[in-house]
């Protein structure tokens, strides 16, 4: 634990800025603009709050916490699709972000069209995803369904291709957001295998999951958010064994503030 | 490092430009020929307005006005479909940091295949009323789809960027580019314009590039000050839509 860390959050904020303009509506936006203009700015939804924590290289992490804690902007803030409000995060090496489920998959392209888009989406030239197609393909095992339009796969295929991809990105830090939940019992061995292969290779492994069961035999340490903030970050057993005596209190983690609400309190949440 | 970016970039173009192709028309009986027929019916349309109801007559006016009507199909797709570019990559915006200027290039490429598709079906026209392709075609076509290119790179990396941001803009690009195409020589001559709005010519930056292509398809002498002047218009709209583009991209993640 002497190397630095490869994940590095400092008191990192995201706050999302509540769409309050087109949400009111033609009617609201001319009663209500000059309050818009004086306010709207300052409508935040704050999806994180003052969020610290360390990924040490070759870790297996998982962020957990009940929907609308904050997991997915945080992958999205490692991935570094979104800038944080205020607060650093430093990564260093690779990251690859394990896609969510048919993004960037195109329903009436084949698999192995599927294969090279992603691939190319997620970092790689096509000379890259060309030497390694047949490695992917065989990771998938789709057998002939490889050369039928993706529609007609069923989630949890389209998964295996998705996972099949993602390992063969070369990261050295993997992002999977509640991806392996839908593979069957074989091929989440296969992923699990995996998993521990780039864990002895020094990959970082950062997931979000609700499957209790899994962070505590996969994982390494994790971080429990509740509505926004660190409520524990250490072994993943304790973590989770926190989680649970959480949800078991009511109330305990309530719905994510919205700080100054739009006129039809839709926030924009993160899904998770 | 320079060079697998740039191969990197040209990949990830074309493999979405790939997508692109071979997505558009994938469940459609008559599949590609649709992007021929749409402009081919408005022609039908226009000539028995103008030339039959209306009686005006207009010279060789069916290629006219399918010498007008294919490039601006390419204008009129690009900056229409590039309002949702980014809305409808939602969940790759969301989860990869590609660059997502590679989705507008492609989206707008795409455009340009079906007008370069096209081609063939003018060439037909021309012929019909015994015109030839000649030697100016080896600059002019590079040169006009170079000039096209910048301009309707420049709006839509303006409009895609702002619609994240406020979505009514999609509904305001409609009308907008409805009145374009009314305020673009497109179905009506530019001798039409009498002199007296010859300045439509010069603040429209598709005029210039469009009257090329059809002076270019009828065999007859291309303005090149009008040429000239989208290709300034061009140069101005990329970078000041680039440099746009640049300055909120970082915000898409969260609003798509």
């Amino acid at each position: 634990m002497s190397e630095l860390p490869v994940v590095q959050f400092r008191s990192v904020t995201k706050a999302y800025a509540s769409r309050a303009l087109s949400h009111v509506g033609a009617k609201g936006l001319i009663t209500s603009f000059p309050t818009y203009l004086r306010q709207g700015r300052s409508a935040k939804f704050v999806a994180l709050r003052d969020v610290s924590f360390d990924i040490a290289r070759g870790e297996r992490f998982a962020v957990i916490g009940v929907n609308g804690a904050g997991k997915s902007t945080t992958l999205a803030l490692i991935a570094r699709v979104m800038r944080p409000t205020s607060g650093t995060i430093e990564t260093r090496g690779h990251v690859c972000p394990l896609l969510e489920l048919g993004a960037g998959f195109h329903p009436d392209l084949s698999g192995r069209e599927n294969v090279t888009l992603n691939g190319v989406l997620l970092g790689m030239t096509k000379r890259e995803v060309r030497a390694k197609t047949a490695s992917i393909l065989d990771f998938a095992g789709l057998g002939t369904f490889i050369d039928e339009p993706l529609r007609t796969y069923s989630a949890g295929m389209s998964a295996r291709l998705g996972f099949a991809v993602a390992v063969h990105l070369d990261p050295d830090i993997l992002l999977v957001d509640e991806i392996l939940a839908v593979g069957d019992a074989s091929f989440q061995k296969k992923c699990l295998d995996r998993i521990n292969e780039f864990h002895k290779r020094g990959v970082t492994f950062v997931m979000v999951s609700h499957d209790s069961n899994m962070v505590r035999t996969t994982c390494d340490r994790a971080v429990l958010l509740n509505g926004g903030s660190v409520h524990m970050c250490d072994r993943a057993d304790r973590v989770v064994d926190e989680y649970h005596r959480l949800l078991e209190q009511p109330r305990v983690a309530p719905a994510p503030t919205v700080e100054q609400k739009p006129s039809e309190g839709k926030a924009c949440l993160t899904q998770s | 490092m320079i060079a697998r970016s740039l191969e990197y970039r040209r990949d990830l173009i074309a493999a979405l430009l790939i997508k692109e192709l071979r997505a558009r028309y994938k469940r459609t009986v008559l599949g590609y020929a649709w992007s021929l027929l749409n402009p081919l019916a408005m022609a039908a349309i226009y000539f028995v307005l103008v030339n039959r109801i209306f009686a005006v007559q207009i010279k060789n006016y069916p290629l006219v006005l399918v010498a007008g009507l294919f490039p601006w199909q390419w204008v009129a797709n690009s900056v229409t479909s590039s309002t949702m570019v980014f809305i409808a990559n939602a969940g790759l915006i969301r989860r990869t940091s590609f660059p997502r200027a590679a989705l507008l290039v492609s989206a707008t490429l795409n455009d340009l295949v079906h007008y370069l598709a096209s081609v063939p079906v003018i060439i037909g026209f021309m012929l019909w009323f015994g015109i030839y392709p000649d030697a100016r075609w080896i600059i002019f076509v590079p040169l006009l789809i170079v000039v096209q290119w910048a301009v309707i790179m420049g709006i839509a990396f303006i409009i895609s960027s702002c619609n994240v941001f406020f979505r009514d803009l999609e509904r305001i690009t409609t009308i907008g580019v409805t009145l374009w195409f009314y305020m673009t020589p497109i179905i009506y001559t530019r001798d039409m314009l009498s002199g007296r709005h010859d300045y439509l010519l010069i603040v429209n930056p598709v005029a210039g590039v469009l009257l090329g292509w059809r002076s270019l398809f009828m065999g007859e002498s291309i303005d090149l000050m009008l040429v000239l002047c989208s290709a300034v218009w061009g140069a101005v709209l990329l970078s000041v839509g680039y440099a746009f583009y640049r300055r909120v991209q970082w915000r898409f993640a969260e609003l798509v």
